[in-house]
């Protein structure tokens, strides 16, 4: 069984005729050719996929294409603005956040999200907000350390440079 | 690859109920879909058609009915409850349970309807929501019809939905005044786990406030369905509270249950910290209930 | 130390933009016009003959291109070590997860329905789980080798019987580790395509490329430079992906099906057929002298192989003696054993058995210690090995800091203060560790590496070369190098990713060697393109080389900058002048490491990395939940090229350790994998770890590019043992069992008092 939808991905919008059983990831990479979006365990357990349904993190493996029709979608192709990056985008660069960069889409989405909810968090809630992303490369220690630096938190760790001076 | 099916989105509850109708026993209803997604992944269902339920008006939101009660509808996914705490203290006790399921990710499409009607013997909302003694209103072909929660589970993965009903929404009483209750989930990961065992309690403060005139405590993953341990509570009901009588009757909740060994832990373990837990939440409870006034 | 420009400092990764902006194309991100998709169908039976197997309905669905089995093949074997492998099960499968068709269709819901219309016909065998069974007389034979032993190492230095009779403590203890998985997000995959030339080109990610060709290429009745192997993004590694038969299955199903093919497993295909940790059950013994030296070391291991060879061999080499060098040991015996059982095959994770061993001597010291009544770093530093020594197995301390580690992990978690003096339920644990940064034993013919540095006509310069960056960040850390020899940004370095057919021979990132060996080639290339460079201006601006500068990109006599040239100027200019060929710097390093004999004694690296790690964990009684609330890691690394990159490696394998430590386990029962997806495969998330500190401990290496030494496998080392030793600390208890599950460590403490502090315990 085949449905038309439309999907509003990153302020633009397509029409499309997919198959009901395939998902959100696969539409996204397979059809659009937005690859940004990581398939990793398909089961919605590693957070790979993650993108923004309507503002919220989901796990796009999780969601059947049809599932989203007619609603907004944000992937990490969606962020920088005009070629301008997104804050969070810059601050995993700046803070080496970033390792082999699998998980990377996924983490800086649910980030987005998390601050889109509480602008200042705390170490433990930049934690907890990101718990349904694994990485398996950096320890999670400097991609808590980008989205402190992005929030302006008073929790955030000391900035790259000042680290270096110690 | 999940296979073929049909996928329907109806507009109405109404629709939605002729449509299970229609289809039969090759229909099933998806909500937030994260764990039914799943087990057509890993092809532990067959289905011909998916009826989606995410988008009904009257299964969505969480209010208040002018009597006090709470009401939940059963595809409101648990990124909202957790949101909605502060709408009552019930609503907060529900929060507590519902953001210690899976990630943010997941409570976004996870729904309370489908966390109940998946029916794991794990499932965290469960516990709090047999101590608040919710109630499942339940549509079908013929008249709505409210069942306790305490018997809306039938066995691992069972409920009493009969073929072609759907939950609408779940019902939680106003609590008595001055209650508390708190979840405690034992997992091995702070996030992305099933409970070992999961333990909530509620107490209500008695006149004498020197022990509990109301005790409810809630077992989840240690029996084939969420359970209410009824001999426990009643060894604490009209009795002064203290730490030694929550531990007794931690220990009477443990010989209530009957976990099973499974990968994730033995039976015996489950046991021990059933009466561990037990006790921990009926101390949390207790001293909440104590500075009640300021939270 | 001598101070660098770029080297050492904080350099922006060169892929990081790319792939915050989810533009970096990893193999899934991949196709070719015309490509299949393959699937492939694993057994379910971990013994059982293949009495037949019928195609017929999966070869006629619409969409099938080619159904391939065992019996399609010819019988060549495929094995790393050892060639015990079929590429697909001809007669016999030896564990639940063992390839025995395979399928190419139109797209993946296509092939995974051909899979199910093939009927195997199985005739079920005995089979054997527990290595002492598989060792028993009468046990089902699962190779042709005696009491299904596929590898023994026995190492016996010194006199082991006159230590302990002269040791006056004498401690003992059994230690056992899991099976755990790489854990890497991507998973493998590759797309394999045969050329008109009948040559076949492999787009994938291997750790190894030159290697993995090798090894492959017999297996497909080719050479290995009829194979090309071309590397895109790679999503993680960690040793998992440096064995890829599913590249030989994807080859075959092209090669039938006339068609490229792309393969991906899917995670519970990585769960349950890849190629996790080899668990090792190891007996040791240890004896101490009062003051705490140690005078012997007894040590036995039964190391879990599965069905099949994969890494094991090397693994229990590792495993039989690496942790030598970290003391100085007067006597050790080893007797490893790796054994067949039929179960999925392990091979080789980040440390390759060193953080087995690791967990097991650094627990037993620490008991030692308290027994002994001497503090445990302080019985650490009283047997540490020194700059300058030969260690018992022959290698050679160029460069040591382990002292310095101890040292300042002591600092920075307090040790002094906190040590036994935590509240009840708090512990602090220390642990050390030894590794190499290469190894001769594993490529016998070649332990270095090299690489090729091109001048551009715009000042920028092109590095090539066989190694790999799976995520670590060595491209970074080359292209650094490069831009300190060249006078260049490192922005204006581009690193490309190994081609086979392109690339300079490499032995990729194996051994914690790319920066200590791919690093030293990439320097030599650098300062032979430098040379190039001077020559050639020298002729444009008429002085000597010797009396030329670079600086900023530009080239010129000293103290006259106005009258230089940039180097884009004269890069071009060398083109032309060199008749195309221009400034193509080469470069060549082996770090001088040796063969060990057979008794594996020999200097087998060309450097050796130390560290200290102290834990700090909080410990719930009741529950035995443990929680890590701190952690510092001091790593002697020689000197880090990238300080943030070296931190990201050190996080990164600690995390990875204490996911080892306290909740990855792969679990079977009866040769099957129970828990085949990441919700019960429990990697930590961010929640579970704590803020981990890494410590640079920058002492110059004599022969490592600018001092530097490896960094990659050394982090997870000696976190379980930090880990146990805290637990130690806070209950009295040591636990001797992996992982430290919390029904596992509820069980120890059940009968004993929380609040004990260490005293003669184990669990």
């Amino acid at each position: 069984m085949k449905k038309p939808i439309t999907l509003n991905v990153n302020g633009e919008s397509h029409r499309l005729e997919v198959p009901v059983h395939r998902t959100l990831v696969d539409v996204l990479r397979d059809d659009l050719g937005l690859t940004g979006t990581k398939k990793g365990c398909d089961m919605g357990e590693c957070g790979a996929c993650t993108v923004l349904l309507d503002g919220k993190a989901v796990n796009s493996c999780l969601v059947l294409a049809v599932q989203a029709d007619g609603r907004q979608v944000t992937t990490i192709e969606g962020l920088a603005v005009n070629g301008k990056l997104d804050r969070l985008q810059e601050t995993f660069i700046e803070h080496g956040a970033i390792q082999c960069g699998f998980c990377t889409p996924g983490m800086i989405l649910s980030a987005k999200a998390l601050l889109a909810e509480n602008a200042k968090p705390t170490e433990t809630e930049v934690r907890e907000g990101l718990a349904g992303n694994l990485c398996r490369c950096t320890g999670y220690v400097k991609i808590v350390e980008a989205v402190l630096a992005a929030s302006g938190s008073p929790d955030q760790a000391g900035s790259p440079e000042q680290k270096e001076k110690d | 690859m999940m296979g073929h099916f049909d996928y329907l989105a109806p507009k109405t509850l109404a629709e939605a109920l002729g449509a299970l109708q229609d289809r039969g026993s090759g229909a099933a209803v998806l909500a937030g879909g994260t764990d039914l997604l799943v087990q057509l992944k890993q092809r532990k269902r067959d289905l011909s058609c998916l009826i989606s339920v995410g988008s009904l008006p009257e299964l969505k939101g969480i209010r208040k009915t002018p009597d006090g009660m709470l009401s939940v509808g059963a595809a409101t996914p648990l990124g909202e409850i957790v949101s909605a705490a502060g709408l009552s203290r019930e609503a907060a006790c529900l929060a507590e349970a519902a953001r210690k399921v899976g990630s943010s990710q997941v409570r976004n499409l996870a729904t309370l309807g489908g966390n109940l009607c998946n029916a794991a013997p794990s499932a965290d909302t469960a516990p709090v929501l047999l101590v608040m003694e919710a109630g499942a209103r339940i549509a079908g072909p013929g008249k709505e019809r409210v069942v306790p929660l305490e018997h809306f589970f039938t066995g691992p993965g069972a409920t009493v939905l009969q073929p072609g009903e759907i939950l609408v929404a779940v019902e939680i009483p106003q609590a008595p005044a001055g209650f508390a209750a708190s979840y405690i989930k034992h997992s091995v990961r702070r996030a992305m786990d099933i409970a070992f065992v999961g333990v909530a309690a509620l107490m209500v403060p008695g006149a004498d406030g020197a022990g509990a005139a109301r005790v409810r405590i809630g077992l989840g993953a240690v029996s084939p369905t969420p359970m209410r341990a009824r001999k426990a509570e009643a060894a604490l009901e009209g009795q002064p509270f203290s730490v030694e009588l929550a531990a007794r009757a931690g220990e009477i909740a443990a010989t209530e249950c009957s976990p099973i060994t499974d990968l994730r832990a033995s039976a015996e373990y489950r046991r021990e910290m059933v009466a561990v837990l037990t006790r921990r939440a009926l101390v949390a409870a207790w001293e909440s209930a104590q500075g009640g006034a300021a939270r | 130390m001598p101070d660098f420009s770029v080297v050492g400092r904080g350099v922006t990764r060169l892929d990081a933009r790319a792939k915050a902006r989810g533009e970096t194309r990893y193999l899934g991100d991949m196709s070719l016009p015309g490509m299949l998709h393959g699937k492939i169908l694993r057994s379910p039976h971990p013994h059982a003959r293949i009495v037949g197997i019928d195609c017929r309905r999966a070869l006629s669905l619409a969409g099938v291109k080619a159904v391939v089995t065992g019996r399609d093949l010819p019988p060549h074997k495929y094995g790393y070590l050892v060639q015990d492998e079929l590429i697909l099960a001809r007669d016999l499968v030896r564990f639940a997860g063992e390839e025995v068709a395979a399928v190419a269709a139109v797209d993946e819901d296509t092939a995974q329905e051909a899979l199910d219309l093939i009927r195997v016909e199985y005739e079920v065998l005995p089979a054997v789980f527990e290595m002492e069974d598989a060792m028993a007389e009468g046990a089902p034979r699962i190779h042709d080798v005696e009491r299904n032993i596929a590898s023994r190492v026995v190492i016996n230095r010194g006199d082991v019987e006159r230590g302990f009779q002269e040791a006056h403590l004498v401690m003992e203890d059994r230690f056992t580790t899991q099976s755990v998985h790489q854990g890497y997000l991507d998973p493998v995959s590759c797309i394999t395509r045969w050329e008109d030339d009948g040559s076949l080109t492999i787009h994938g990610v291997t750790q190894a490329p030159f290697i993995q060709r090798e090894v492959m290429a017999a297996s497909i009745g080719l050479a290995p430079e009829q194979i090309r192997v071309i590397q895109p993004a790679a999503g993680g590694g960690f040793g998992g992906k440096l064995d890829q038969k599913v590249w030989v299955i994807a080859a075959v199903l092209a090669r039938a099906a006339g068609k490229p093919v792309r393969l991906i497993l899917s995670y519970e295909e990585e769960l349950t057929a890849g190629r996790p940790r080899v668990p090792l059950v190891i007996d040791l013994k240890m004896g101490f002298a009062r003051d705490g030296l140690i005078k012997a070391k007894d040590t036995g291991i039964l190391a879990d192989n599965g069905a099949y060879c994969s890494y094991g061999p090397g693994v229990i080499s590792v495993a039989s003696h690496r942790s030598d060098s970290l003391y100085r040991y007067p006597a050790v015996r080893c007797d490893a054993k790796l054994v067949y059982t039929n179960k999925t095959p392990t091979g080789a994770y980040r440390g390759f058995g060193n953080p087995q061993v690791h967990f097991a001597v650094e627990s037993l010291i620490d008991r030692a210690a308290v027994e002994l009544g001497i503090d445990p770093a302080e019985i650490r530093l009283r047997n540490a090995v020194q700059k300058g020594e030969v260690t018992i197995h022959g290698w050679v301390l160029k460069s040591c800091a382990l002292d310095e580690c101890i040292k300042q992990a002591m600092d920075a978690s307090a040790w002094k203060e906190k040590r036994s003096r935590l509240g009840p339920g708090r512990g602090l644990g220390m642990a050390c560790m030894v590794h190499v940064s290469s190894n001769r034993a594993s490529y016998r013919p070649f332990d270095g590496a090299s690489a090729l540095v091109k001048l551009e006509g715009d000042g920028g310069a092109v590095l090539t070369c066989g190694e790999v960056d799976f995520g670590q960040g060595n491209f970074t850390a080359y292209a650094q190098m490069i831009s300190e020899e060249l006078g260049i940004r490192p922005d204006q370095v581009k690193v490309l990713p190994p081609d086979t057919s392109i690339s300079t021979f490499g032995l990729g990132s194996s051994g914690s060697r790319e920066i200590f060996i791919g690093g030293g080639a990439v320097r030599l290339a650098a300062r032979d393109a430098r040379r190039q460079l001077l020559n050639e201006a020298s002729v444009l601006l008429g002085s000597s080389p010797d009396e030329l500068e670079i600086e900023g990109g530009i080239v010129f006599p000293r103290g006259n900058r106005e009258a230089g040239r940039s180097i884009a100027e004269v890069a071009r200019e060398a083109v032309y002048r060199g008749r195309g060929l221009g400034i193509l710097g080469r470069g060549t390093f082996d770090p001088g490491s040796e063969l060990p004999d057979a008794g594996k004694y020999g200097n087998i690296s060309g450097c050796y990395t130390f560290a200290c790690h102290v834990a700090e964990v909080e410990v719930d009684p009741e529950t035995g939940a443990v929680k890590v609330v701190d952690y510092v890691a001091a790593h002697d690394l020689g000197r880090a090229i990238n300080p943030a990159g070296a931190e990201g490696q050190i996080e990164g394998g600690v995390a990875q350790g204490i996911g080892f430590t306290l909740s990855e386990e792969l679990v079977s029962r009866e040769g099957r994998i129970l828990n085949h997806g990441l919700l019960d495969y429990r990697i930590p998330t961010p929640p579970d770890l704590p803020r981990i500190r890494p410590i640079l401990v920058e002492e110059d290496d004599p022969v490592g590019p600018y001092g530097a030494k490896g960094l990659g496998e050394p982090p997870q080392n000696p976190v379980p043992a930090a880990i146990a030793n805290a637990v130690y600390d806070a209950v009295g208890v040591q636990f001797r069992d992996l992982p430290m599950v919390p029904e596992r460590v509820a069980a120890g403490l059940a009968g004993r008092s929380p609040k004990g502090r260490p005293g003669k315990g184990a669990a």
